[in-house]
């Protein structure tokens, strides 16, 4: 039963429906004998009668006007400012997604080069299920921790192997999924600080080149930019492409945490002139890419492919995956043993990556989130003894540099992230990449959009995101007792709660094969 | 039942043109605008008043994104004027044969569909309709 105070919409919208005709004609007289003025609500109330008809009697879409008129509306309104709402005043720190506030003004306050100590404690929850790094007694010297260095291709014996100096890269996004000015920014940033960028799937890398900073080529499963007219690869665009001086890496992209097992997706909306000639596509239609590469159907054809890139490219070439079926790598790397294959490169994309446009249940339900891949793919490559034929990339919300030094305890050699940068970048996480509505212009095309992003000091707030970074990152090896980032490992991590595939290793955090670089030195005589 | 696209920018632009016209008269101050905002009680201030509002709805009639409401803007101002020449004005207005009220059914007819095909363009509303 309905209590007293309890507001019965449905009287008050039947008083309002004969409130706004006899308001109507009361106005009416007065406009008429007292002063014309008054016609001004006359109008008013005349359209609001009419808005109101034809809410209860002539659209049938919405029940809740049909039976309520024009006052259901305020329903409407506060639905459509909920988020704004909700983003401002309602939600607390911890409960926005993907990325809540915290984490969002820790990229911002580096970005803006601001210091980023907190008081009185922290937000987040000491419930067992936590990933927390462990710290030693007896913390390493800060100015004694070797300089980051990690060098792509050599296993291979690359005259061309490309040498990491810092252990986060720009992952990739594409120019059409971002704006000529995100990408611009972006790549000046990388320029400025010295790290590699992914060109993410958007064909041949033109802005990015005009900025020379030191780019990873991405190749999505259309292969825009290096294709041939059915899907396939045209292997003289590659080596040309390959061939700049500024792209230093060829990544081969198998598939996308956001999206595994669904190709990329290119509105309509976002397809400029420029873009549809950058990519080789139509501008009057979405443009989807194929699910895999036309060329890997199986592992064996895979392989050959890599192989086939790797000799096109002459430079390193690696993989992108989400993991799905541990049982289908393994079956990967077992036929990149037998043909004696390697990519120079894995990187394994967990299912929290973003995207610039993807379908919900994609996003949502289909992958396995980085914490479980990553541990599931090292394991299989130490035990195919097959660790050291390669370097291992991740990605997946690896936004704050505590969260990347979990990865690279993990086993990864250098972590990815786009969001991170994205965020540097001024990204408020609106929501709207797939839309062209992008309120700050980062993942637009509408120019009146792109206008408010200034080049020159995005890219800066793009360098001090990454010397932030990386100022944290040496404390945090420091606070954990190794001298060199290739210390980390996973008996650096407390992590009771990670499931599966995971737990093997956090369970036995010392590493039985002797071929895991690094991670049976004991720093600081601590054991 | 889609309005084609021509037809819809040429209602625009009839709407926008004899509303914009009708809001330089007021902004001159014409003898026939002086004489029927003398006789609705509302000179000079509402004259003016009208005028700014018809001249946004005009010049918001020639965009694509704001002609929604600038039609509604439209609709209202005429709406006003057919209650003044209901109540005070009477059709033949300052000897001018019926003009005035001709060009008040043209700017309705036209911003009418303009408002109807392009409704969802409007603020906060647009979305239910
Ligand atoms: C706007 C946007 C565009 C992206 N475009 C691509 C792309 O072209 N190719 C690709 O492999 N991944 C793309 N991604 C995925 C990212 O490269 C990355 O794998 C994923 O977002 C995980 O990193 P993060 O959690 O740090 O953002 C895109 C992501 C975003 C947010």
């Amino acid at each position: 039963m309905a209590s007293a105070a309890s507001i019965n919409l449905e009287k008050i919208a039947r008083f309002a429906q004969l409130a706004v005709p006899v308001a109507l004609v009361t106005v009416a007289f007065v406009g008429h004998f007292f002063s014309f003025y008054f016609h001004f609500l006359t109008v008013t109330l005349l359209l609001l009668f009419l808005l109101d008809l034809y809410y209860r009697h002539g659209q049938k879409e919405h029940a809740l006007l049909t039976n309520f008129g024009f006052l259901a509306q305020a329903r409407y309104l506060t639905e459509s400012i909920g988020p704004e709402l909700r983003q401002y005043l309602f939600s607390d720190d911890l409960t926005e997604r993907p990325f809540n506030r915290l984490e969002r003004a820790e990229v911002y306050r580096k970005a803006k080069g601001q210091d980023s100590t907190a008081a009185f404690g922290s937000q987040m929850s000491f419930e067992a299920d936590e990933v927390k790094l462990r710290h030693s007694m007896y913390p390493t010297a800060a100015d004694s921790i070797a300089p980051f260095e990690l060098t792509v291709g050599e296993e291979r014996g690359l005259s061309t192997a490309h040498i990491l100096r810092f252990p986060v890269m720009i992952s990739a996004m594409s120019y059409g999924a971002l704006s000529v000015r995100a990408v611009r920014a972006l790549a000046r940033g990388a320029k400025k600080s010295g790290i590699t960028m992914n060109t993410g799937e958007g064909g041949y890398p033109k802005h990015h080149l005009e900025e020379g900073c030191d780019l990873t080529f991405q190749m999505g499963t259309a292969k825009f930019g290096v294709r041939n007219e059915d899907g396939s690869l045209h292997e003289e665009k590659l080596h040309e492409i390959a061939q700049k001086a500024a792209v230093k890496m060829v990544e081969i992209k198998l598939s996308q945490g956001a999206k595994p097992g669904k190709g990329g997706i290119l509105p309509k909306e976002k397809i400029s002139e420029e873009i549809s000639e950058l990519r080789g596509v139509p501008m009057d239609r979405d443009v989807i890419s194929p699910p895999h590469h036309l060329e890997c159907t199986d592992a064996s054809s895979t392989v050959r492919f890599i192989r086939r890139v790797q000799e096109a490219a002459g430079i390193p070439v690696g993989i992108k995956l989400c993991l799905g079926h541990p049982g289908e790598f393994e079956g990967l790397v077992r036929e990149m043993k037998s043909q004696g294959v390697f990519p120079d490169y894995i990187s394994i994309d967990g299912a929290e990556g973003g995207t610039g446009a993807a379908p919900r249940s994609f996003m949502d339900d289909i992958g396995l989130p980085l914490h479980s891949a990553l541990p599931a793919v090292v394991r299989i490559l130490r035990a195919e003894g097959v660790r050291d034929r390669l370097k291992l990339f991740c990605a997946g919300k690896l936004i704050s540099p505590a969260r990347q030094v979990v990865a690279l305890s993990l086993g990864a050699d250098a972590v990815y992230t786009a969001r991170g940068f994205m965020l540097a970048l001024g990204c408020i996480q609106a929501l709207q990449c797939n839309a062209n509505t992008c309120p700050v212009g980062i993942t637009t095309q509408n120019p009146s959009l792109v206008r408010g992003l200034d080049v020159e000091q995005r890219s800066q707030r793009v360098r001090n995101y990454v010397d932030g970074l990386h100022h944290d990152h040496v404390a945090l090896l420091s606070s954990l007792g190794c001298g060199r980032f290739a210390d980390l490992s996973e008996r650096n991590l407390f992590a009771p709660a990670l499931a599966g595939v995971a737990a093997e290793h956090v369970h036995h955090p010392m590493p039985t094969n002797p071929l895991d670089r690094g991670s049976m030195t004991v720093v600081g005589g601590v054991s | 039942m889609k309005i084609p696209k021509g037809v819809l920018w040429s209602c625009q632009i009839v709407a926008a043109m004899i509303i914009g016209f009708a809001a330089v008269t007021k902004f001159v101050g014409t003898d026939g605008s002086v004489f029927i905002f003398s006789a609705l009680g509302m000179e000079p201030f509402g004259r003016y008043l009208i005028g700014a509002i018809e001249l946004t709805a005009a010049s918001m009639l020639l965009t694509s994104g704001f002609a929604a409401i600038g039609a509604l803007f439209a609709i209202g101002t005429m709406l006003g004027a057919t209650i003044a020449h209901l109540s005070y004005l009477g059709l033949d207005v300052d000897g001018d044969a019926g003009a005035r009220v001709m060009m008040l059914s043209v700017v309705l007819t036209t911003a009418v569909p303009v408002l109807i095909a392009r409704r969802q363009n409007l603020p906060l509303i647009g979305s239910t309709l």
